[in-house]
């Protein structure tokens, strides 16, 4: 392979691991933007995010500061953007119960279980050969624990990472030598639940090589792009 | 990824497209160019090697140390392990028995001493020999390894040494060195030019990081015997406890032991060192109070070492808990179940021995007959095991499997 040619799909790969995608589901039923109806009771579920800070030799460093920093924006931003459609909200809280506190976890660890099945076999292109097209996942009407009032709740899952000066420069030196570094990662997902039946109702995925969640601009943007298609 | 990286990326996108445009008409430019990517490949190299160097040092922790910098390695390791407590505290693999937590928190507390308020204990239900200790101070202790402790001692060096993991901040000073040895390796391969020399150099310099978890694992032991002693414990206990291990471990499947990718020291080695450090003369073994915390849960962990189907090592270990004074027709019928459950040729007359010696105690679980009748019918004894599987049913009326083994009576 010629030097030019190398460098021209190294900026080709570049450019499309630039740019930030996200793509949607809906349920079955599920079609018009606001079909859930303005006003909706909406639970947001503490957003699990997580920031690290990529590492010359590629070694993930995880980062508490820029974690709770993002993890307060995401939180500051999901309320302005859900409050703007209409939605009523409210927080989750990790209630005093010992038995109440279990169970709602065993809920978001559902969430979690159910949600990165979607990301597999929906958005990461494993088949489930059984359930053909059809968006209808469910965590069954168990969920309804999480809350006795509100209609919906909001799922956020978003891990993001930062390279260091030294490992842009190792990027740099790496097309030199035609080697791809990849320079960070943005990868999340919302999903809303419908709490009456436990309905996964729409599903977001986020996937971007931009975006910086350790601002409240940068939190801002990639939770509107989270929110892409949410039908609110 | 930031904003200033995407810049960064534009940036270095217009100077590969510049080197690409003329690379054979100016030989100049292609000097220049080699230069400049040797060059920049020597300051990343050097600037990787500066750090591989740099052997990470941590200091102890103290009790009770104020809260970290937010940014620091440590908080964020911190970070990391919280959310893996919070989902273990609610997992249904944790054995919630509260007398039992008791006893553990207890011991716990005396052996942490000033560090008791930091530390909290979780017991997770998985039939192997492991104990881990989180850099916040979450101690994991698995079933498999108190049905392995003998006594108090034992099980107090085994915390002591996990206890020393944490305030010697070994999971801090492993994180640095992993970053150090991946910069390192990194470093060599790009020196080897990403071949195999590179390959080999890193794979040595990965090397170094086992040895020193080896290093780690030694620190922690004389942590944990320096506690035994000060707490009037044993101190033999130590090297009794990795003999047993290594009795289990000698019978391992044929895999070799590997030295260099070894974390932990072997556990021969171990033994041997633990036993010539012992020192004190006596000391409490705590064997009854053990025996007593851990009585009631016994059974059910028996029955999972043997779903291990590691005979081989359940056949060591149940030899040794058999000459220990733990309920003697339950190491008998566990012993039975685990020959049984092998079937190798002569392994049915052994269940069938071992069955009836549990019987022989007096003990009248039905299980033991159930077990005999199954046993015998494997080796065609039809009536034996008929009387056998009569006797199970007329212990255990409400049996599970009465409707299936009255099929095989008629």
């Amino acid at each position: 392979m010629s030097h030019s040619v190398r460098i021209a799909l190294l900026l080709a790969t570049l450019l499309l691991s630039a740019c930030a995608q996200t793509s949607h589901h809906r349920a079955d039923g599920v079609t018009e933007q606001a079909a859930l109806g303005r006003g909706a009771q909406v639970l947001i579920v503490e957003p699990d995010i997580e920031l690290t800070e990529l590492l010359t030799s590629g070694v993930q460093q995880p980062r508490a500061d820029w974690t709770a920093a993002a993890r307060e924006y995401a939180t500051a931003a999901l309320d302005a953007a859900l409050k703007s459609r209409g939605a009523q909200l409210s927080h989750y809280r990790v209630p005093q119960d010992p038995l109440q506190k279990e169970e709602q976890r065993q809920s978001i660890l559902l969430h979690q279980a159910v949600g990165t099945s979607i990301l597999l076999h929906r958005h990461f292109n494993v088949p489930l050969p059984h359930k053909g097209k059809a968006f209808d996942w469910t965590l069954g009407p168990g969920v309804r624990k999480l809350d006795p009032d509100a209609r919906y709740a909001l799922f956020l899952f978003l891990r993001d990472s930062y390279a260091t000066g030294n490992r842009k420069a190792v990027m740099a030196i790496g097309m030199v030598f035609g080697i791809g570094v990849s320079l960070g990662q943005q990868i999340g997902f919302a999903s809303l639940v419908d709490l009456d039946d436990g309905r996964v109702v729409w599903f977001n995925l986020l996937n971007s090589a931009t975006g910086d969640m350790r601002n409240p601009e940068g939190a801002a943007a990639s939770v509107a792009m989270l929110l892409d298609g949410v039908p609110l | 990824m930031s904003a200033p990286v995407v810049g960064e990326e534009h940036r270095a996108r217009a100077r590969s497209y510049k080197f690409s445009e003329s690379p054979r008409k100016n030989c100049r430019s292609a000097l220049a160019r080699d230069a400049l990517a040797l060059l920049r490949t020597l300051l990343v190299v050097s600037c990787l090697l500066l750090t591989a160097c740099a052997t990470p040092t941590v200091d102890r922790l103290a009790p009770a140390a104020p809260p970290l910098d937010a940014a620091s390695d440590e908080a964020g390791l911190i970070m990391q392990m919280n959310r893996y407590e919070e989902d273990l505290a609610n997992s249904a693999a944790l054995v919630r028995d509260p007398a039992l937590n008791r006893y553990l928190s207890e011991l716990t507390c005396k052996l942490a001493g000033d560090y008791c308020p930091e530390i909290r204990v979780y017991l997770v239900r998985q039939p192997y020999f492991n104990a881990q200790m989180g850099p916040n101070g979450m101690l994991i202790i698995w079933t498999g390894l108190l049905l392995r402790v003998e006594d108090e001692a034992q099980l107090a060096f085994v915390i002591g040494h996990e206890v020393g993991h944490y305030v010697e901040r070994h999971s801090l000073a492993r994180w640095l060195k992993l970053k150090s040895t991946s910069n390192l390796a990194l470093a060599l391969q790009v020196l080897g030019g990403g071949g195999l020399i590179g390959a080999a150099a890193s794979m040595g310099a990965y090397g170094t990081l086992y040895a020193f978890g080896r290093d780690q694992e030694r620190a922690a032991d004389d942590y944990g015997l320096m506690r035994l002693r000060e707490l009037g414990y044993d101190d033999h206990r130590a090297g009794t406890l990795w003999a047993a291990v290594w009795e289990e471990e000698k019978v391992r499947d044929k895999e070799l032991l590997s030295s260099i990718f070894a974390t932990h020291p072997a556990s021969e080695e171990r033994r041997d060192r633990l036993t010539q450090a012992a020192a004190t003369d006596g000391g409490t073994l705590g064997a009854d109070a053990f025996r007593a915390a851990i009585d009631a849960q016994r059974d059910e962990w028996l029955g999972d070492e043997i779903s291990r189907r590691h005979y081989a090592q359940t056949e060591v270990l149940l030899q040794r808990l058999g000459g220990l004074p733990f309920d003697a027709a339950q190491t008998h019928f566990y012993r039975g179940e685990m020959y049984r459950r092998r079937a190798h040729a002569g392994d049915f007359e052994l269940a069938i021995a071992a069955y009836r010696d549990a019987i022989a105690t007096g003990n009248g679980v039905p299980a033991n007959w159930r077990g005999l009748g199954l046993a015998l019918r494997q080796l065609g004894r039809n009536d034996e095991a008929r009387s056998a599987f009569d006797e199970y049913l007329k212990r255990a009326p409400q049996a599970e499997d009465r409707a299936l083994i009255e099929g095989w009576l008629r």
